[in-house]
């Protein structure tokens, strides 16, 4: 027996970008704590591997095992730390494993297209085998075959086949051949760093060639594990980031990304049955969705059950709750950028079905390209047609179109000129129909129709210094709401616009960012509703407007990154915008700054402030059912920050923030201000102050999660003619504590368990103080407090629970999922309805104990 | 557009039917409720007056309980012109609305009487309005509406802004109010009196495009109807009582429904004919059919009686302020 080094290895990426919770080694410098977040675009694989030498001792007491690594790659390849997880069965191969591997190179993982360290988990094994002499290359090849991944049929290069005592390694294509084996029974070992170790049994014969495929199993198969806070330095005081695969597990969220940002920091808990982002105290029309770049018109589905965007073309998104940069406009609340990924370069497909909806995508190579598409529909219509009859058979005669949603997206990509051409299309459509037998034709009881189409082309490209991201666009909006005679809104907006981003380094310390951000839009509306002011009933007048408009709303920005000291960085930027729409003030400056400063590695201390504006809503802006003379939306951020980093791939940050609102756009009494008074005015006022806690631990080792918490406080001042006036009230959504916690693990087996907890303060309503009986109606008239807002409904409770399992067979997988909402049955009370006579407000419970099953099959 | 706010008292209307959730119910009367308020021009059954017309308001007052006394007082609030400005009459105003005791000292707040009522499950308080005491507020009042439903060459900015629209809306209003006085029990209630200047407009363009509106009568109230003959065919709603649910229905009368013209967004008129509707209301036992807050409309619904005797109410509304109603006195089933 001689000792012989099999050199297996593996790798599984473990968690990325915060080198610094991993302990360097003394002498060598920390990794750079990176602010902000970031998605891996590729994980790093092994360019050069170094052999360890089998340690004599080990190879003295026969000792075979595995030394369990956890090692950070540096942005060049370069192994920049290595730290022993678990030595593995004999003392002296830790040792031999950390020396060889600090010889290693890697090709560099990638951090949004750029090289970033980062931190992977490694395991080396060290197997005795006997000494077989080497073959010779004219023996003949009697074993060849290739190596595929099981599930995704992905061919595997690099593994390492050793059979016989005889190694050979596969190529690009995972094809291998063994040459000079003995004839007879001989056992194959296939070693891959990113998947299970896979040993056969093979029946060598002396006249022909084996011809074999091995399948290896991936030891996660998900393709981007872990998220990035590393090297693309932030510009904003508080930017949450998420990795679709980090989170489409979590409990409560359908597997659906975009819904995750409803349980981070500054967001306030959306109504059952209601999709609403609601962003530090500010309206959810106040906050801004870009999907790669192009502004979209909403982000929910009907009733919020799922964001108009499938997660399966999503690589990842950013969350703004504030102060972000000057690129981002027209929005004086939050902001979300959705990144789609990338298509694959191999055929794929999935299925997948859940209570709520099934969807359906492939993807593949296509013309020099590859293509990615996407299709979803919901199947809330026949539940509820199936459910309805049986709790609510008046309702269920009435219904016509149930709740039906679909949406879709497709992306192409190929290189074009010195960067890549993504062309784009994506929408969606939702309709809720009631149609009662005495409706008048054309005037459904209710009916309410959403819909947009996006189509979008997108270059990247780099020309020296200068990196450029163009995109342009055009779309469609529609939006229509009919309630029989009495009222009616059909609308259409048309859509042209362009984004451009440039980014100049110009030194090590100064970078200038710049680019236009402009549309032209055209409207198309009517409007028709009873004439106000009339009793008893019967529509004696209508009233209504019709019109085209075309507007031009240009903008651009600057925005310099100065960093005169390694701990010292400042982000300047200046916005403009214009909408030639308005009647008057129709342009607006948006000044904004942050200002970073590391006092020491693992923290920074942020603090920043900007103004933001943005034009008021299209349909504020109509003479009949807004006021025309409407002018922008301001507001004023102010916000300090602290991060730190710390071990296990964890961190805190911590938000404070203070916002300013004025010019909102808020309601006119007419009984007050005359029934010939708009019905809009630019007069309210507002004001936001909270402070946020996230403690987060980036997925690492199977765990993954978050806690998070705000305290806020969102007030309102109304239009001089309601009665409120001058008194401050609080934001319909004011929610003063909002705590939730979030944790994933997987198991193995692949296996994911996970929960997710909440609790909420209850939102504010406004007390009634006496009724009286409107004859005319036929209903009591609940007479409101003056003191608006002013009570709370009790608080909300919450906890969910989800449990996730995927089976990976030789060319496919099957994952099923089931996800327990509200699993502790906590009733919570969602709304508050007033009794005939007002003299009670009944609470209407939101979700009780809700399992929902969901099935995926990919290819 | 972004979706209406809207949206979410809907999905909780219909939440509040799926889950039954437990709250009074509209229909069932336990106490003192004033339960309707009808006027019309002496003698007529016309529900819309003209100036210095005699106008008899009469409101229903149920009271299951049999509290004596029982007092209602009555007062009017006079035409409100919003184009000149002026505020919302105190009789609108839910703030005073909600506590009574200030209406009577408000602006523009004139008392029409009151007293009590006569005992029983089911009365009616009656009051009279004379317009000539209130002559110059509704001249006033129909000056403005025939300017602004009138197109002149030049119009001054003291006259409302032209509206078509306004040709058939041709009416003003009086607000009364009735409240309803028991021990440890006030209930108030609204009527608004349409006024439209029929003498005024005739000979102009403007006569005969509003349809000043009559009330409704009911035809019978009855109970159980079958095919073919209907709810016309039905037996009345009178005891003795079969055991167990009985279909409650009425008719109106044939001349019951009229037809009034409805101004279109483009100017021109549609004949509408009036969309008549059964509201009902029981001391006890249930009604299957509810909305969420417990309104009960239809021409026939469903009753489970009560162990003992009860009352029904009926009461028909033309959606143009124009109402009538029948109460029925019924033994244990």
């Amino acid at each position: 027996m001689i000792g012989f080094v099999a050199a297996l290895l593996s790798a599984s990426l473990l968690q990325v970008g915060s080198p610094s919770a991993a302990s360097p080694p003394p002498g060598e410098p920390p990794p750079q704590e990176g602010a902000p977040a970031g998605v891996l675009t590729r994980s790093p694989s092994l360019q050069q591997f170094i052999p360890a030498p089998f340690p004599p001792e080990a190879e003295a007491a026969g000792a075979s095992g595995s030394v369990l690594l956890s090692i950070v790659i540096g942005e060049d390849g370069a192994v920049t730390a290595v730290k022993v997880l678990d030595p593995g069965p004999h003392p002296s191969f830790a040792p031999a494993a950390e020396a060889a591997v600090r010889q290693f190179r890697f090709l560099p993982a990638e951090i949004d297209g750029k090289p970033a360290p980062v931190e992977i988990e490694y395991r080396y094994d060290f197997v005795l085998k006997r000494a077989a002499p080497a073959a010779p290359a004219e023996l003949p090849v009697l074993l060849s075959g290739r190596v595929i991944e099981r599930g995704t049929r992905t061919p595997i290069a690099g593994a390492a086949i050793e059979a016989g005592g005889v190694t050979a390694e596969t190529d690009a294509a995972g094809r291998f051949a063994l040459r000079g084996l003995a004839p007879g029974e001989v056992t194959v070992r296939v070693v891959s760093p990113e998947h299970e170790p896979l040993t056969m049994q093979e029946t060598i014969a002396a006249d022909r060639v084996v011809e074999v495929e091995y399948r290896l199993t991936r030891r996660h198969y998900d393709p981007y594990e872990a998220v990035v806070r590393g090297e693309r330095p932030r510009r904003e005081v508080s930017v949450k980031a998420l990795a679709t695969e980090e989170v489409r597990t979590l409990p409560g969220t359908q597997g659906d990304v975009i819904k995750v940002v409803q349980n981070l920091p500054g967001v306030a808990r959306s109504p059952f049955g209601v999709g609403l982002l609601v962003v530090r105290g500010s309206d959810p029309a106040d906050s801004a969705v870009f999907f790669d770049g192009v502004p979209i018109p909403l982000v929910f589905h009907f009733g919020g059950i799922t964001s108009v965007v499938s997660s399966d073309v999503i690589e990842g998104l950013d969350f703004y709750p504030g102060n972000f940069g000057a690129r981002l406009g027209r929005a004086t609340g939050g902001a979300v950028e959705i990144r789609s990924r990338e298509p694959r370069d191999r055929f794929h497909g999935l299925a997948q079905v859940d209570v709520y909806d099934g969807r359906a995508q492939v993807e593949g190579p296509l013309g020099g390209g590859r293509l990615v598409l996407s299709v979803r529909r919901s199947w809330v219509d026949a539940v509820l047609r199936a459910a309805l009859p049986k709790v609510a058979p008046d309702a269920a005669d009435d219904l016509r179109i149930a709740p039906r949603y679909y949406d879709y997206q497709a992306r192409y990509s190929r290189p074009l000129g010195r960067g890549t051409l993504s062309l784009m299309a994506f929408g969606a459509d939702d309709k809720l129909e009631f149609v009662r037998t005495d409706d008048t034709p054309g005037r459904p009881s209710f009916f309410l129709g959403t819909l947009f189409h996006r189509g979008a082309a997108r270059w990247r490209a780099a020309f020296g210094d200068v990196q450029s991201d163009l995109v342009v666009y055009g779309g469609r909006d529609s939006f229509d709401v009919l309630q029989g005679t009495a009222f009616g809104v059909l609308s259409e907006v048309w859509s042209l616009g362009v984004r451009e981003t440039a980014r100049w380094r110009l030194s090590d310390a100064l970078t200038l960012e710049g680019g236009i951000d402009s549309a032209l839009r055209r409207l198309e509306y009517s409007l028709y509703s009873a004439r106000p002011g009339g009793s008893g009933g019967s529509v004696d007048a209508l009233i209504g407007e019709k019109a085209t408009g075309t507007w031009l709303a240009p903008g651009a920005w600057i925005e310099a990154e100065w960093q005169p000291r390694p701990d010292l960085r400042l982000v300047g930027g200046l916005r403009a915008d214009y909408d030639s729409r308005l009647e008057t003030a129709r342009g607006w400056l948006d000044p904004r700054a942050t200002l970073f400063w590391d006092p020491r590695p693992g923290t920074t201390l942020s603090a920043a402030a900007g103004l933001f504006g943005k034009a008021p809503e299209p349909g504020e802006l109509t003479a009949l059912f807004g006021n025309p003379a409407l002018v922008p939306p301001r507001a004023a951020h102010y916000a300090i920050g602290l991060r730190q980093a710390l071990p296990w791939g964890s961190s805190v940050e911590a938000t404070g923030f203070y916002k300013s609102l004025w010019r909102l756009v808020t309601s006119v009494d007419r009984d007050a201000a005359g029934l010939d008074a708009p019905l809009l005015s630019s007069a309210g006022r507002g004001e936001a102050i909270g402070a946020e806690l996230l403690l987060r631990k980036d997925l690492a080792r199977g765990l993954f999660g978050w806690l998070s918490y705000t305290w806020s406080r969102a007030l309102r001042r109304d239009d001089p003619s309601q009665p409120s006036w001058p008194r401050w009230h609080l934001f319909d959504l004011d929610q003063t504590h909002n705590l939730t916690l979030v944790v994933s693990y997987r198991l193995p087996g692949e296996w994911i368990v996970g929960t997710r907890v909440r609790a909420v303060s209850g939102n504010p309503y406004t007390p009634f103080i006496g009724h009286f009986n409107d004859t005319d109606t036929t209903r009591y008239q609940c007479v409101a407090s003056p003191d608006v807002l002013s009570r709370r409904v009790g608080p909300f409770f919450q906890a969910d629970a989800r449990v996730d399992k995927r089976w990976v067979f030789a060319r496919w997988m099957f994952s099923m999922y089931v996800d327990v909402q509200n699993a502790t049955q906590h009733e919570n009370a969602e709304f508050r309805v007033p009794s005939y006579d007002c003299t009670q407000q009944v609470s209407i419970p939101g979700l009780p104990v809700f399992p929902s099953l969901g099935l995926r099959a990919e290819w | 557009m972004h979706r209406p706010r809207a949206l979410p008292p809907l999905l909780a209307g219909l939440l509040l039917a799926a889950c039954g959730v437990d709250a009074p119910k509209q229909y069932r009367v336990p106490d003192v409720r004033i339960l309707a308020i009808r006027d019309h021009v002496d003698p007529t059954s016309l529900a819309d007056a003209d100036q210095d017309q005699q106008v008899t308001i009469e409101a229903l007052v149920a009271n299951p309980r049999g509290r004596a006394p029982i007092t209602i007082e009555w007062y009017g609030c006079l035409p409100w012109i919003p184009s000149q400005g002026a505020p919302q009459p105190a009789c609108l105003d839910g703030q005073r609305l909600a506590a009574p005791d200030t209406l009577p000292s408000a602006p523009g707040v004139f008392a029409l009487g009151g007293g009590a009522v006569a005992p029983g499950a089911s009365a009616t308080s009656l009051v009279t309005l004379d317009l000539s005491t209130i002559g110059p507020s509704v001249s006033a009042a129909f000056d403005d509406l025939i300017a602004g439903a009138t197109w002149l060459p030049q119009r001054d900015a003291s006259l409302p802004p032209y509206d078509p629209t306004l040709r058939c809306r041709l009416y003003a209003e009086v607000p009364v109010v009735a409240i309803a006085r028991a021990e440890g029990v006030t209930e108030v209630a609204v009527k608004r009196v349409r006024l439209s200047p029929t003498l005024r407009v005739r000979g102009t363009a403007l006569e005969g495009i509003y349809v000043p509106n009559a009330n409704p009568a009911i035809g019978s109230v009855n109970r159980d109807p079958t095919a073919p003959g209907g709810c016309a065919a039905a037996p009345p709603l009178a005891a003795p009582l079969p055991a167990g649910e009985i279909t409650l229905c009425a008719t109106a009368t044939a001349a019951s429904p009229e037809t009034f013209n409805q101004c279109q967004v483009d100017g021109s008129l549609l004949g509408v004919q009036e969309t008549l509707e059964f509201q009902w209301y029981v001391s006890g036992g249930t009604i299957d059919r509810a909305s969420f807050d417990g309104n009960v409309v239809g021409d026939d619904v469903r009753l489970t009686p009560p162990a003992g005797p009860f009352t029904v109410w009926a009461i028909l509304r033309d959606g143009r302020g124009g109402a009538d109603w029948r109460a029925v006195d019924l033994p244990a089933p």
